[in-house]
């Protein structure tokens, strides 16, 4: 007893001295209301919050009304400025809570029309957690029972059962949640979102027009949501369709009763809307998919009143998402950057003659839709770019004759570049807490020219905030530059600034026009400055329009069924566009002529609106919302200390494998509302009565359990960068199961701190530094077939009762994927670890190291990878300290770690555990040859609740040379120095979905292995391996 | 020590909130549909979609902040270490938390000063860099006894008087004040005791000046048309009774200095001699907390860095300065909240 206590005390010890969890968080504040905990950390967001506040409280009242919503508890909301363009997330499980981005919008496209961000993010957060954390008394009796909204773990996957009876809702698809969000917030906006949006009606229109697939509502989840060049964005622009035409055809207040979760509605999604509507979900969904074809074929009807333009494809494909295009007269040429599923997004050609596409450089963090932000200097041949576009943008420079590329501003968090031709500066839009300024980039650092060209920024410009501008372009001249201005109420203009005065009270700005919420974008000069062209939906369609800048007269260039995008002008002919498809962007050429007559489609959402006035009740007056006194309201406000607001999120009942018995038990969460800190705590009790009979282990130790093995207990704590676990004859769920067994008896304890060297994601450098202490462990913690080695002299050599670990790890990652990518497909992993084992007085080390290459093949998703790994003891001893051992697949039966086991270090398919053959080693260098074949997508292959997305197959082969001197000397004639082996296998992974988001991977592998220096020693091992939750 | 260079070392401190030349004017847009260049386009048919009532600005608080925080020279102030480390001394807190400065950097006349680009010139060139850099520069604006003296008018109009910059530019004096007979005489008590009062006549009958007189170099000295106009001089001879003043002009440092023409230049500024005037600064400058500021080594190596000067010439320096949210940080030690944080990962 005191030796287990010695060593928890010193680990412990070491945590607590060592690091305060509080210091790091020093800088988070907090004000609460009664129903809100708003939390910032950083002093330029502050001038937000009153209004944050407000916006929350208007809309949070409005939806308990809507929704006759009761919370469960406050609302904890993160204001952050992780990003260059706003965003948010929210969830109710087990707390609710909600992470919003204060940065401006993204305006391309007018793929997210918004008002006033904070109040549009505040609309649509809440509706999610009003969704989701709503009850019905069974829900709260399950509440009640399990102390809180339970979030499934992987670790006791019994815990996705709980949760549903907690918060069912929950498990629906993804545009079910976006689509009532998208909707309601529409109408809380006065008729500003994606129910009355442009681009979703170029994007439902483009389907029926082409006869492209309209996916189901299972398709979309499995196929739509991945492999189409939207992503993600489907869910937004499916989901809040089909919640608009149940609005139309039924009134919106069914589709707020079949989201509503309270006494008497049903548990699922798709029960409940069967009980609202009085059919199923699958033929409302086909009821909608006919009438959006109707609709659509009327909207192409009226555009075809007056001729449709003409234009000419310069390639046979799509591009996916594109940026503006750059225009390189010199050698005919276009770059632009593109992003399309099956290839890495990057920086392109397009030769305009031959309309063959040319691959230039790979863009790290590129965006959805506009990709990166590009400008062009024709005297350099330089393209300029930005990277890290969902996160703190770099600014890039290609050069275009050398290929050499480089990184010339780091987080400099600006875009919509424009290059000005006559003192070779770049013009852009800086995002910074919240605000949006047009700053300058000198070619020159006068103060510090060492640092190089463009290393500089200056101010020239900070607009109010609420008001955004975006889609840069400077005159030849440099004299004026054009841009899109929004403001608070989703009206934009396209505006001129005067650039001389700009740095004047007496700034100069003309207003070319107010599109009103019809966006104006990528306007742009012409070489000669006479003209503008750019687009906009003023129509209702993206059509391109010139402005004469002698007069601001302002023409229809384009009368498109579509829709056209990022004009370049080419001669007095053509016009360079790209025209929407179903698939992405499509460079086409356009003739240079104004059109004479633009017909107006119509928008779904005037005429529901029109029939149902209601909707209009549904805007929230930010008058009304103003007159909101914060101080009256506050109930509290200062430090947000996660220490100190740690409560129980949950607890539920546990059922484990203990060797060849079956325990029951219970585990509990603790954590704070923002996840910064959390603990996990396990107890379980195995009686000997209990054995397990499903998977009992062969090893018939495992048939014996001592009285002091009875009791289970593990803990698993987090507070930002230390974790520490603890284990006392450590249990697991999964050794129900088996062959791979985790439960061990005696104690177990470690600590760990890992701290990000580089975090420039994909990019990362991690270290991490771990101790471990080890009381009374039977076998290897680490190394299932690693056990009882050692006898005689070598046993005096160590302590099995007591060993402690020292190790550090340093992980370097740059791994990168393409739109419907399900693994990484190209990029590196290394790593190396030194592990220190200390027992009897004695220290045994070892380094061990990872290199692991991949490469994208010319087949879209297919890639091939070279798994490297070798390690080595520093000790001749021979005992579970000093040797490693491999083998077999490594996946359990029903499992919850990584479903492709076979790529790790110590895994070597063939050689199962059962084999009589176990590979011991000193020292080992291993390399991989893997082959993975793109996935199949189903595009339905089940059924709403219950479905399969995909199915990827992937070959492999491996060599492994081990090298065992020590029992070599001792014992020749039995023990090779050196062993090698060769094996060859494959794995089929299935993606399988139940309730929308419990994920699970059904896994089937074969694999042969061979010893080469014996080859008659020959072995087979077949997997079948089931990974439960993500 | 010498007592002139407390006006260098008041000018140090203005040197560090240096004169702004970039003003900075932040735009509104307000667009309204009567901002329209005309009420449609010409042949295309406008897609009707709903709009609700017009919505309310957002009430926001502190707003205006953003202006400074906007600012690339302020941002660059933010991530320049030397400027962070200053602002967080204990030296430089003491001081923010002080009434005399937070009315001289309030004030007019400051602002005159920082705005005035002779004054701009001069601590902004690499000269006065070097000056700042250099080692008799840190010695002199560590003497607390300086600013008495540099803060009078009598001081200022014998620095600006031809007379006296002649002499000391006299290689003669210099090497005269160097020599250990000049260093005996000027610190022999009942010598300084006699120049402050006007003795003249009875310290001739000294023997350290006996000494003295027989010195070529003093003799020339003595004859000459400078050294006969400045003793003429009413500042002067006010300004030979003020304390430490004698040992000031006698110190080598000092000399070496007044020689400097960036120094000069300096003193010359109007802007600057009428903040010297302003009773405030005057104050300031006699503070206890800024004479431990001056001796603070983050603050000589601060201005003395080359950047750091470029830095402070620009208006947001001083907008921070005057700033109370800004100070209110300072004050509090919590000057790292304005920079932009991420939660740790």
């Amino acid at each position: 007893m005191k030796r287990y206590s010695y060593i928890f005390s010193i680990f412990f010890s070491l945590a607590l001295c060592h690091f305060n969890p509080e210091n790091s968080m020093a800088q988070l504040n907090k004000l609460e209301t009664k129903n809100l905990r708003l939390v910032s950390y950083d002093f330029g967001h502050k001038y937000l919050l009153p209004h944050a506040t407000r916006s929350f409280e208007n809309a949070f009242a409005f939806h308990k009304r809507l929704f006759d919503y009761n919370p469960s508890e406050k609302v904890t909301i993160l204001i952050q400025d992780f990003g260059d363009f706003g965003n948010g997330g929210a969830t109710a499980v087990p707390v609710n809570s909600i992470s919003m981005g204060v940065s401006p919008f993204s305006y391309t496209f007018e793929t997210s029309p918004a008002a006033e961000r904070i109040f549009s993010l505040m609309n649509h957060e809440l509706v999610h957690v009003t969704a989701l954390d709503n009850s019905s008394r069974r829900d709260r009796f399950f509440r009640w029972m399990f102390c809180g909204k339970v979030l499934p773990d992987n670790e006791n996957p019994v815990s996705a059962l709980f949760s549903w009876y907690t918060a069912p809702r929950r498990y629906s698809p993804r545009w079910y949640h976006e689509g009532i969000a998208s909707y309601v917030e529409t109408w809380m906006g006065g008729g500003v979102g994606l129910a009355l949006g442009s681009y979703d009606e170029m994007v439902f229109r483009t389907r029926v027009l082409e006869g492209a697939h309209l996916y189901s509502a299972q398709g979309l989840e499995s196929e739509g949501t991945t492999t189409d060049f939207q992503g993600k964005t489907n869910s937004y622009l499916y989901g809040t369709r089909f919640m608009g035409y149940l609005a139309d055809t039924y009134g919106p207040d069914r589709i707020i009763e079949w989201v509503k979760r309270k006494d008497g509605s049903s548990a699922s999604y798709s029960s409940q809307f069967k009980r609202i509507f009085g059919k199923p979900l699958t033929e409302g969904w086909a009821d909608w998919i006919e009438f959006e074809k109707r609709w659509q074929n009327s909207n192409l009807d009226s555009i075809r009143k007056n001729p449709v333009t003409e234009y000419k494809d310069l390639t046979d494909f799509t591009l996916g998402s594109v940026s503006f295009p750059q225009l390189d007269r010199k050698n005919n040429k276009v770059y632009m950057a593109v992003n399309y599923p099956g290839v890495v997004p990057h920086l392109a050609s397009l030769d305009l003659k031959t309309g063959k596409l040319e691959k230039l450089h790979d863009i790290k963090g590129a965006a959805l839709f506009y990709v990166a932000s590009l400008a062009w200097d024709p005297e350099t041949e330089s393209i300029f770019y930005t990277t890290d576009n969902d996160e703190w943008r770099d600014l890039c420079v290609y050069e275009v004759k050398t290929g050499v590329n480089r990184r010339l501003q780091r987080d400099f968090r600006t875009g919509d570049i424009a290059f000005n031709r006559a003192d070779k500066s770049i013009w852009g839009v800086k995002h910074l807490n919240g605000m949006s300024t047009i700053v300058r980039i000198p070619q020159k650092n006068k103060d510090h020219p060492e640092k190089g060209p463009y290393s500089d920024w200056e101010q020239k410009l900070t607009l109010p905030y609420g008001s955004d501008i975006f889609d840069l372009d400077v005159s030849p001249d440099g004299s004026k530059l054009s841009a899109a201005v929004s403001d608070f109420r989703g009206n934009q203009s396209l505006l001129i600034y005067h650039t001389e005065t700009m740095d004047s009270k007496n700034m100069k700005v003309d207003t070319v026009f107010n599109f009103e919420v019809s966006s104006p974008q990528s306007f742009r000069f012409t070489d000669d400055g006479q003209f503008l062209y750019g687009v906009s939906y003023y129509s209702g369609v993206s059509n391109i329009y010139r402005v004469n800048l002698s007069n601001m007269d302002i023409s229809p260039m384009t009368n498109s069924l579509t829709g056209v995008f990022r004009p370049l002008v080419l001669d007095d002919q053509n016009i360079f566009a790209f025209r929407f498809c179903s698939d992405g962007f499509r460079p086409v050429t356009i003739p240079n002529k104004v059109c004479k007559d633009v017909s107006a489609i119509e928008f779904f959402g005037n005429k529901t609106v029109a029939k149902y006035p209601i909707l209009r009740n549904w805007q929230l007056s930010a008058a009304e919302a103003n007159k909101i006194n914060v101080d009256s309201i506050k109930t509290g406000e200062g430090k947000y200390k996660p220490l100190q607001l740690m409560r129980l999120n949950y607890a539920y009942p546990i059922v484990v494998g203990y060797k060849n018995f079956i325990g029951l038990g219970y585990s509990f969460n603790l954590g704070d509302p923002l996840g910064f800190n959390s603990i996990d705590f396990n107890i379980s009790y195995t009686p000997k009565s209990m054995p397990n009979k499903f998977a009992p282990s062969t090893d018939k130790t495992y048939d014996i359990l001592a009285d002091d093995e009875l009791i289970h207990a593990s803990l698993f704590a987090k507070f930002q960068r230390v974790s520490i676990s603890a284990s006392f004859n450590n249990a697991d769920f999964y050794d129900l199961f088996g062959p791979t067994r985790y439960s061990r008896k005696g104690i177990i304890s470690r600590i760990e701190y890992t701290k990000s060297l580089v975090y420039d994601l994909p990019r990362r450098l991690d270290f991490t530094i771990g101790g471990g202490g080890y009381y009374g462990l039977q076998g290897s913690p680490f190394f299932q077939r690693v056990k009882n080695l050692a006898s005689g002299n070598e046993e005096k050599k160590i302590d099995r009762n007591l060993y402690m670990n020292i190790d550090g790890t340093l992980t370097y990652t740059n791994l990168r994927s393409s739109l419907g990518a399900v693994d990484a497909e190209k990029g590196i992993r290394t790593s190396i670890r030194n592990l220190n084992s200390y027992s009897a007085g004695n220290l045994f080390s070892s380094f061990s190291g990872v290199l692991d290459l991949g490469f994208q093949l010319p087949v879209k998703h297919m890639s091939f990878w070279l798994r490297n790994s070798a390690g080595t003891s520093l000790s001749s001893e021979y005992n579970p300290f000093t040797r490693v051992g491999f083998g077999a697949f490594g996946n359990n039966y029903i499992d919850y770690q990584s479903s492709r086991r076979y790529r790790g270090t110590y895994a070597f398919p063939g050689i199962g555990f059962n084999e009589d053959r176990s590979i011991v080693a000193k020292d080992f260098v291993k390399t991989m040859a893997e082959l993975v074949l793109p996935p199949i997508r189903f595009r339905h292959f089940g059924g709403l609740n219950l479905y399969s997305n995909w199915m990827q197959f992937s070959v492999f082969s491996s060599a492994l040379v081990v090298r065992e001197p020590t029992r070599n000397k001792l014992y020749p004639s039995y023990f090779p120095a050196s062993e090698a082996f060769v094996n060859v296998g494959s794995q089929l992974d299935m993606k399988i979905v139940l309730f929308s988001l419990l994920e699970s991977t059904l896994s089937i592998g074969y694999a042969e292995a061979v010893d080469v220096k014996n080859t008659e020693q020959r072995y087979k091992e077949f997997m079948v391996s089931l990974k439960l939750l993500r | 020590m010498t007592n002139s260079s407390k006006i260098l070392a008041s000018a140090v401190v203005v040197l560090a909130v240096a004169s702004g030349v970039y003003f900075f004017q932040g735009g509104s847009v307000n667009v309204a549909p009567e901002d329209a260049a005309g009420s449609g386009i010409d042949g295309v048919k406008k897609a009707e979609k709903y709009q609700g009532n017009a919505s309310a600005e957002p009430g926001l608080e502190g707003a205006d902040m953003q202006q400074l925080l906007q600012n690339d020279d302020f941002q660059r102030l933010m991530k320049d270490r030397k400027f962070v480390e200053l602002m967080k001394s204990d030296a430089f807190i003491e001081l923010s938390k002080s009434e005399a400065f937070t009315e001289v950097v309030k004030g007019d006349d400051f602002t005159k000063m920082v705005s005035d680009e002779k004054f701009s010139e001069v601590v902004g060139g690499a000269q006065f860099s070097e000056l700042a850099r250099s080692e008799s520069f840190k010695s002199v604006i560590a003497d607390p006894k300086m600013v008495q003296i540099a803060t009078t008018k009598d001081f200022s109009a014998v620095i600006n008087n031809a007379s006296f910059t002649t002499l000391m530019k006299n290689a003669e004096f210099t090497e005269l004040a160097k020599s250990p007979m000049f260093d005996k005489f000027i610190k022999e008590p009942v010598n300084i005791e006699l120049l402050r009062s006007g003795k003249f006549d009875q310290i001739v009958k000294n023997p350290s000046y006996s000494e003295l007189a027989k010195n070529p170099k003093f003799k020339k000295i003595a004859k000459s048309p400078a050294f006969q106009d400045l003793s003429k001089m009413e500042a002067f001879t006010t300004l030979m009774k003020s304390d430490g003043f004698v040992e000031m002009i006698a110190d080598e440092k000092f000399t070496e200095l007044v020689n400097d023409a960036q120094f000069t230049e300096l003193a010359k500024s109007p802007a600057f001699q009428t903040l010297c005037k302003n009773p405030a600064f005057v104050g300031l400058m006699k503070s206890e907390e800024f004479m431990k500021l001056a001796e603070d080594e983050k603050f000589t190596d601060l201005i003395s860095d080359a950047q750091f000067t470029e830095l402070a010439k620009s208006s947001a320096f001083t907008e921070a300065l005057k700033n109370d949210v800004v100070m209110d940080k300072v004050k509090t030690q919590s000057l790292n909240t304005l920079q932009s944080t991420t939660i740790p990962n």
